[in-house]
């Protein structure tokens, strides 16, 4: 990490827990940088987590107040420091697992509710912590832990799901996008209500090894394969799209 | 800190629900942000919250559900606030994994159990007091938290601010465990023109989650402050650095978790006597159940038996020395519950070589006098 | 200590009258308790109000013998005449209630001198409470009044009064007879 942001971070937490190959390195130096470009009060910030990998991005790595709570409840643990103290900006990041499938109910409230929070989804699209099970955004077809013959299920667009709830802003990118997704953590922290960002981050370890990707470069082949932009989506017929990665910023539809 | 305030309603007397005074009393102990979920028989402390909490520059907040509802809850106490939900047993057993992370993360809150009949779903209006056990050990892992029991309305007021209290001091999550009857009974009962409150200490600490003491309790910045909090429901050291697998890190932080509140029991246990000296016959009640009780004992008084009350406000943590006193004499002790016989498990457990008579019942109603005179008959010639 | 229930249908305002008597008791100064019951039904079923008024703390809320029935409904009788003190008093309202065999109690047409006289079918309550206040002295009638005014809505407050006001006068022949 480049050392202009250490001031942000506990080094002597170092090095972080993250595998080989992870993407979640990026995403906490991505997320640094927005904050560092922008000038926020970093005393004035407040990092809510649940369990999982992605939780582990700011605690206990950012230097200031974090709050790493319950399974799947980060959504409701930041609604209170948010509504109890409007003054503090208040960042979730947290896993797929934890804001999708335990946390679900929270995160489609939070936006409906309309509350300040910044939503980040460090999206492996997998259970990496407790061994690689099927998450919520797993890809049909996939092998997991637990589907070993393939995932027959659908997975969740949180993009979609977030901004039918009424999110303000929306977006999504992958790890590898880290300037656009850097201005897209930046417009999230400006925006005036509930901004929510699902970043796809590469899993290797759980996600790549069953699914012949065992490498951080095939992962970033079959995640770039997949990539469609938000704004050519009219291109495709609906079941083109059912494998692909949308990425870019949610718009309202015309 | 302990400090005297004026109390926020006028002082004389009122006429109230149990409800509205816990409600009351939650606002004149400093309650600034209240999240619930509806249910009965509990849902007029949260109408209550929702018109006045604002009144006072406080937050209300209705969730989606009662697990959403204490975990923003215990977010809002980082913040800075003092906190409350209520819930009644269904609500409480979804609440129990959070109420477990305020033990562990030492944050101060309350939460309000108004027990209705159960299991399950059961009989959402009526009374009965079958979560007392859950109370005491429904959090997963072991762990101390602090129950109180009201027994009149003046109760459901003084005994919220006494709950806010100890989670301030002890941070601790503190369990204001009524029942169906109490919290919809209406009677009159007085505000005091002042009252006396305790707010937590937000002292900045590099170490907010541990003492020297092995029976402490640490200062408790909130978010904000510049402490860089790192809150963690996982097993920290008194930085806040998890230590997953780190044992002496885990056993000291269980101790005192459990020793701040066993080793501060004179200050957290509060009982109450009536005629208990020489008992030959001790009823050991709580809640409403003591009053029907306390109607049996001033009868049986008045006919000359020896009778006495021993009546738990504090029932968790539960005062093992003040049963035994008032036992020493008793020839028969009963146990009239609201339930098949909880509270009187503790009480074998304790007087072992002594005759304990439970007085359950779980009809969905209350203990009537009547109960309890039907049994004691049966010890009494 | 005086114990009195109030029994009823849904819809008859026992529990806000048992409400009212509590109240108006803690205006005199008393220590009184009500604890209200619904049946199954929100309109309709069988309603209880349980109050007791005592000069000091009131050991159990709950009305097992009652000193006083206040009896609205014909279920309600039936179900609370027996459990009354045999010393006690009950005022069953004429229209509604065959009476059993009681030592002392008086049959108050509460219901048609509400309409006839205040042309509302709601305050039989009031009226009732008003006459429980003439005979039995527990609870002042001006304590009574200011309870309506502390906690009916003041739409409703009027009438309330009146029906108070007309149980208290009214039926003072019935009790001397």
């Amino acid at each position: 990490m480049s050392e202009h942001l250490y001031k942000y971070l506990r080094t002597e937490t170092f090095p972080t827990p993250f595998c080989a190959g992870c993407g979640h390195g990026i995403l906490m130096g991505v997320i640094l940088r927005a904050i560092d470009e922008l000038k926020l009060d970093f005393k004035k910030m407040v990092f809510v987590s649940g369990i999982g990998c992605g939780a582990w991005i700011p605690s206990p790595h950012f230097k200031t107040d974090t709050l790493h709570t319950l399974h799947g409840r980060p959504v409701a643990y930041a609604t209170g420091v948010k509504k109890a103290n409007p003054e503090l900006k208040v960042v979730v990041i947290s896993g797929d697992g934890d804001l999708a499938a335990i946390g679900g109910n929270h995160l489609i409230h939070a936006a409906r509710r309309n509350v300040g929070l910044t939503v980040i989804c460090a999206n492996n699209s997998i259970y990496g912590m407790t061994g690689g099970q099927l998450s919520p955004t797993t890809p049909k077809n996939t092998k997991t832990m637990t589907t070993v013959m393939g995932n027959p299920e659908e997975a969740f667009d949180l993009c979609k799901l977030v901004k039918a709830c009424g999110a303000k802003y929306v977006a999504r990118y992958t790890v590898f996008h880290t300037k656009p997704l850097i201005k897209a953590i930046k417009t999230a922290l400006n925006t005036d209500g509930f901004s929510f960002i699902d970043v796809v981050s590469p899993c290797p370890t759980q996600y790549g090894r069953r699914n012949q990707l065992p490498t951080l470069y095939d992962m970033y082949a079959f995640i770039k394969n997949r990539l469609v932009h938000f704004d050519a989506l009219k291109k495709y017929k609906k079941e083109e799209l059912a494998e692909k990665i949308i990425i870019g910023e949610y718009r309202d539809e015309d | 800190m302990k400090t005297i305030v004026k109390s926020l309603l006028a002082p004389r007397k009122y006429f109230m629900q149990g409800n509205i005074a816990c409600a009351e009393g939650a606002l004149a102990a400093g309650c600034r942000y209240y999240a619930g979920y509806p249910i009965t028989p509990s849902s007029e402390i949260m109408e209550h919250m929702s018109i006045r909490l604002p009144e006072v520059g406080g937050v209300f907040m209705q969730m989606e559900d009662e697990i959403a509802s204490i975990c923003s809850m215990i977010g809002a106490s980082w913040a800075g606030a003092k906190v409350m939900t209520a819930t009644s047993g269904p609500g409480f057993s979804l609440m129990l994994e959070g109420i477990g992370y305020a033990v562990m993360t030492e944050t101060p809150c309350v939460i309000v159990d108004v027990q209705r009949a159960g299991p399950a779903t059961g009989q959402a209006t009526k009374p009965a007091q079958g979560d007392v056990m859950q109370a005491r050990w429904g959090a997963h892992g072991d762990h101390r938290i602090i129950a109180l029991s009201p027994w009149s309305v003046q109760e459901m007021y003084d005994l919220t601010i006494k709950a806010f209290n100890f989670s301030e001091k002890y941070r601790v999550p503190t369990i204001l465990l009524a029942d169906e009857v109490v919290a919809h009974l209406k009677e009159s009962f007085v505000v005091k023109p002042e009252i006396e409150i305790y707010n937590r200490d937000k002292t900045l600490t590099e170490t907010p989650f541990g003492t020297q003491e092995e029976d402490g309790v640490p200062p408790m910045p909130c978010f904000g402050q510049g402490a860089q909090l790192l809150v963690t429901g996982s097993t920290h050291n008194e930085y806040g650095i998890r230590k997953v697998a780190d044992p002496d890190v885990q056993e000291r932080l269980v101790t005192r978790l459990c020793k701040k509140i066993d080793n501060h029991k004179k200050d957290i246990c509060l009982t109450e006597r009536y005629f208990t000296d020489n008992a030959e016959y001790l009823f050991v009640a709580y809640g409403i159940s003591a009053r029907s009780s306390y109607a049996v004992v001033s009868e049986l008084r008045e006919s000359q038996i020896n009778a006495g009350l021993l009546r738990y406000i504090t029932i968790w943590p539960f005062d093992e020395e003040t049963l035994k006193e008032c036992a020493l004499e008793a020839k028969v002790i009963f146990v009239p519950e609201m339930n098949q016989g909880q509270l009187v498990l503790e009480i074998m457990r304790i007087l072992p070589h002594q005759k304990v008579i439970p007085i359950p019942k779980t009809r969905g109603e209350a203990i009537y006098p009547s109960d309890i005179i039907k049994v004691f008959r049966k010890y009494h010639e | 200590m005086t114990k009195i229930k109030l029994t009823g249908y849904g819809g008859q305002g026992i529990i806000l009258a048992g409400e009212i008597l509590a109240y108006a008791a803690m205006l005199d100064g008393k220590e009184s308790s009500a604890i209200g019951e619904y049946g199954s039904a929100a309109r309709g079923g069988l309603t209880t109000s349980q109050v007791i008024i005592n000069d000091e703390f009131i050991a159990s809320p709950f009305v097992e013998a009652a000193d006083i029935l206040i009896a609205l409904s014909q279920e309600g009788y039936d179900k609370y005449y027996s459990q009354v003190k045999s010393t006690g008093l009950i005022l069953y309202e004429s229209s509604m209630i065959i009476p059993k065999d009681f030592p002392r109690q008086y049959a108050i047409p509460a219901v048609n001198v509400a309409l006839s006289e205040l042309r509302s079918t709601v305050v039989g309550n009031m009226i009732m409470l008003g006459a429980f206040a003439w005979i039995t002295k527990i609870v002042s009638k001006r304590s009574l009044i200011s309870a309506v005014k502390d906690n009916v809505s003041s739409k409703f407050t009027e009438v309330n009064i009146k029906g108070i006001e007309i149980g208290y006068e009214k039926f003072q022949e019935i009790f001397k007879g």
